[in-house]
Order: C-alpha cells, then sequence, then structure tokens
C-alpha cells in the first residue's frame, strides 16, 4: 500500500477520526503488514510525547491558578493582547507611513516589520523542570499581568550561576522588548543564544532579530544564522522579512 | 460558587477541543463544591490538605485525558465521575506509598476502575527524560503541536504562535512533527517509558 495512505490511516486512527468498523480493520491489518506496524508504533510514541506535553502543561497551569487563585490563562486573554499588540502594530504602521514620507525616515519600517512578527510567548512556565524557582514565577506573573518593569526588576537579578539563568534571561528578553528597549532585548536574547540550550535556541535567534531590527542595528548575522538552517523554527518567516 | 453536577456540554466542550477545552476546565476548575469534597476525603484518608488539593489536579488531567482520547465512560454526572476518579487516585497512592488504607466509605481498590493518564504513572526521572527530548524541537514546535493536538484550527495556532498565516502554521506543524519523529528515532529507550 501507497506509504502516505498507511501515514494518513495511522494518523486518523490515533486521532481518533475512525469509525469502530474502521478501527476494526486497521487493526487487523496491523497484525499482518510489518511496515504499517513499525510505521505505527513510531507516530503512536509521537502522540504519546506530545499528550504526555498536554498534561504537563495543564498540570502547570492548574498549579499556578491554584497558587495565585487566578482564573484560568484562556484564549481570550491571549487574543485580547493580540489585539492590543495589534493595536500597537497598526499605529507603529500609520507612524512608519508618516515617517517614511519623511526625508531620512524610511529606517523606522523596520520596527514596523518586527512588530508584525513578533508574539510573545503565553508564559505559562513550561521550562522542562517541575519545580520552577519563586523568583522566577513571580516574573512570569508579573508578565501576565503586564507589570513589565516589575518583571524585567526580578528577572535582572538571576545571577548566570543560577540554574534557571537561561529561562529567566529568555524572560527577561521578552519583557524588555515588551516594553520598547529593543536593544536590551537584543543583548538578553543573544545571551540565550549564545548559551546553545537547545530548548531556547531557536526562539532566541529568532526574537534576537526582532529586536535587532526594532533597533535599527545591523542584523545580518542574526538573518544569516537562522537562513543557514532551514529546518530552523523561523525559516520562513526570516526569508519574509528578507524579500519584505 | 455554581456546581458543574448538571453541566453535561463540558464533556462535548473539551471534545471539540481549543478555546471551548479551556473554558471547560475552567468550569471545573471553579467548583468549589467538588474541590471541598475531594480535600475532605483526603483529610479522612491518612491525607493533607495540600494532598486533597493535588488529587483534585490530578483528577481534572484524568477527565481530560480520558475525553479526549475517547476512553470516558461516565453517564454524564462529572462531579460523580470526577469524585470517584480522585478517590481512586487517592487510595491508589496511599496503596502504592504503602501507607495503612483506611476509608470511611465502602470502598476498596479492587472496586474501583479508572483510566487514568500515562504521565500520572511516570517516575520523575522519566519525566525529565521526555522533558529533555521535547525541548530538543524547540518552545514553538512545542506549543505548535500542544495546540494541534487539542484540536486548536490552523488559522488559531497561526494566531496563537504568531505565524504568518493557517498555510504556514501547517507547513511548521509537519516540520515540527517530523522533528519528533526524528527524535524518535534516535531515543529507544522512550519504548520503555512510554509502554
Amino acid at each position: 500500500m501507497d506509504q502516505q495512505v498507511n501515514i494518513d490511516l495511522i494518523e486518523q486512527y490515533l486521532t481518533h477520526e475512525m469509525s469502530e468498523a474502521q478501527r476494526v480493520e486497521f487493526e487487523d491489518k496491523l497484525k499482518t503488514d510489518e511496515a504499517l506496524a513499525a510505521e505505527f508504533e513510531r507516530r503512536k510514541t509521537a502522540h504519546k510525547m506530545i499528550d504526555f506535553m498536554v498534561t504537563e502543561n495543564l498540570r502547570s497551569q492548574l498549579k499556578s491558578l491554584e497558587s495565585k487563585d487566578a482564573k484560568i490563562v484562556s484564549l481570550q486573554s491571549r487574543k485580547r493582547r493580540m489585539y492590543t499588540l495589534a493595536i500597537a502594530a497598526s499605529f507603529i504602521i500609520l507612524l512608519g507611513a508618516f515617517f517614511m514620507l519623511m526625508p531620512g525616515g524610511s529606517d523606522l519600517s523596520r520596527q514596523q516589520l518586527a512588530m508584525e512578527y513578533y508574539a510573545s510567548p503565553d508564559f505559562t512556565l513550561r521550562s522542562g523542570a517541575d519545580v520552577i524557582p519563586a523568583g522566577i514565577a513571580e516574573a512570569v506573573t508579573d508578565l501576565r499581568s503586564n507589570n513589565l518593569n516589575s518583571a524585567i526588576a526580578t528577572l535582572e537579578q538571576i545571577e548566570i550561576s543560577d540554574p534557571y539563568y537561561v529561562l529567566a534571561q529568555y524572560y527577561l528578553g521578552h519583557a524588555q522588548f515588551l516594553s520598547e528597549d529593543f536593544s536590551s532585548a537584543q543583548a538578553s536574547f543573544q545571551r540565550v543564544a549564545d548559551s546553545n540550550d537547545l530548548r531556547y535556541l531557536e526562539d532566541a535567534q529568532w526574537y534576537a532579530l526582532l529586536s535587532c531590527l526594532s533597533a535599527e542595528g545591523a542584523c545580518t548575522s542574526y538573518m544569516n544564522a537562522i537562513l543557514n538552517n532551514p529546518d530552523h523554527n523561523f525559516y520562513q518567516q526570516t526569508i519574509e522579512i528578507q524579500q519584505r | 460558587m455554581k456546581s458543574i453536577m448538571s453541566n453535561t456540554s463540558i464533556i462535548e466542550d473539551i471534545k471539540l477541543g481549543g478555546m471551548k477545552r479551556q473554558q471547560a476546565i475552567a468550569t471545573i476548575y471553579q467548583d468549589n463544591q467538588l474541590k471541598n469534597q475531594v480535600i475532605a476525603f483526603v483529610k479522612r484518608n491518612s491525607g493533607s490538605a495540600d494532598e486533597g488539593i493535588d488529587i483534585f489536579h490530578e483528577g481534572i488531567i484524568a477527565l481530560d485525558d480520558n475525553v479526549r482520547k475517547d476512553k470516558y465512560r461516565g453517564d454524564g454526572n462529572i462531579q460523580g465521575y470526577l469524585f470517584s476518579t480522585c478517590r481512586f487516585l487517592w487510595l491508589n497512592k496511599l496503596k502504592r506509598n504503602k501507607k495503612m488504607v483506611y476509608t470511611d466509605e465502602n470502598t476498596t481498590l479492587d472496586q474501583i476502575e479508572e483510566e487514568t493518564p500515562e504521565s500520572l504513572s511516570l517516575a520523575d526521572e522519566q519525566k525529565a527524560i521526555l522533558n529533555d527530548l521535547l525541548g530538543r524541537i524547540g518552545d514553538k514546535c512545542q506549543k505548535i503541536l500542544e495546540l494541534w493536538k487539542l484540536s486548536y484550527s490552523m488559522e488559531e495556532i497561526a494566531e496563537e504562535v504568531g505565524l504568518g498565516n493557517a498555510g504556514i502554521a501547517r507547513r511548521q506543524r509537519y516540520n515540527c512533527y517530523q522533528k519528533l519523529l526524528a527524535i524518535i528515532d534516535q531515543a529507544p529507550e522512550l519504548k520503555n517509558i512510554l509502554k
């Protein structure tokens, strides 16, 4: 059977999109088709890993809610934040259009471009660790509440010797970016990228590029770091930025 | 505080995923009556209030997991189902820890059959391995795959993750999934962890 057909069947089975009769037929086929069974096991493991991620994230959310007795972070609040960001971006676009008409005003379009692509993470405390230090948890709560200065002050105190330094720098970069201190954000994201921590590397490279663009700096090295890796999470967006 | 006793749409909302699931979980979480029942049960059976809260959370996680995987076999009384799940989880924990089990109710572990999510039985070191492996695909990919698993549309994923459009989100989802499969190929120990 065609490999793509097999993959489609496996995914339908694993995402519960089959009828009972189709499930039985598929399970019978698994018993006789070794290649299908091997690919099924591989993808079943992938789904289990994603399920693990979903569960762990839900657990973190519930713990966070419990400790703060706050309401669950919903898409609505995210949308509101995105909406605010969109308004800010629109304002910058308008401002950019105005300045682009002025002599020497075209540089603002780089900040406008960066703002179009920037999306803050949801600050859900996913660090790959079971226990998040109180300082970082406090800063993340501040980030959620848009208390940026407080978050920055807390995160700047996390020292390089701290095992959570890289995570702190990553959040610090976002807090600084949202405060429009783009040069500081660029430096923070650069420190994260320099740490070579695979959990944050690609995100840090991307946000360092956006910070650099917003700070109107020389950003070729950031762009090249991403474009040299076609598998990079932000490869496509970087190509779009380059073209624009 | 309102009770979820009669809210039968919660199961459907969890199945639908996305924003609906978020709201459903928020509704369950806000059911203080049920939460207090769970805490009281745990306290009556060799536990503390904090342990009761943890078990309440684990019960919500188990319900969410069972519904999403089509394993939910409740009769629509979510409060009863959740309480029974929490009771099972606590008694099972006591048994695992070889603590004296005294229950003031006519229930023994053998009488309770509940499906519990795999992650509830994973040891800390196994979780650390999984977190490490997942970390290799990056935060962005984790988020994309998680949203995909939770039935968010590609448009919603694009918006949530800050991608240009649904097409880009679809390609990113594919790339992230391929990255995860490549990691799985290189990690034979996963077979033992995720049996």
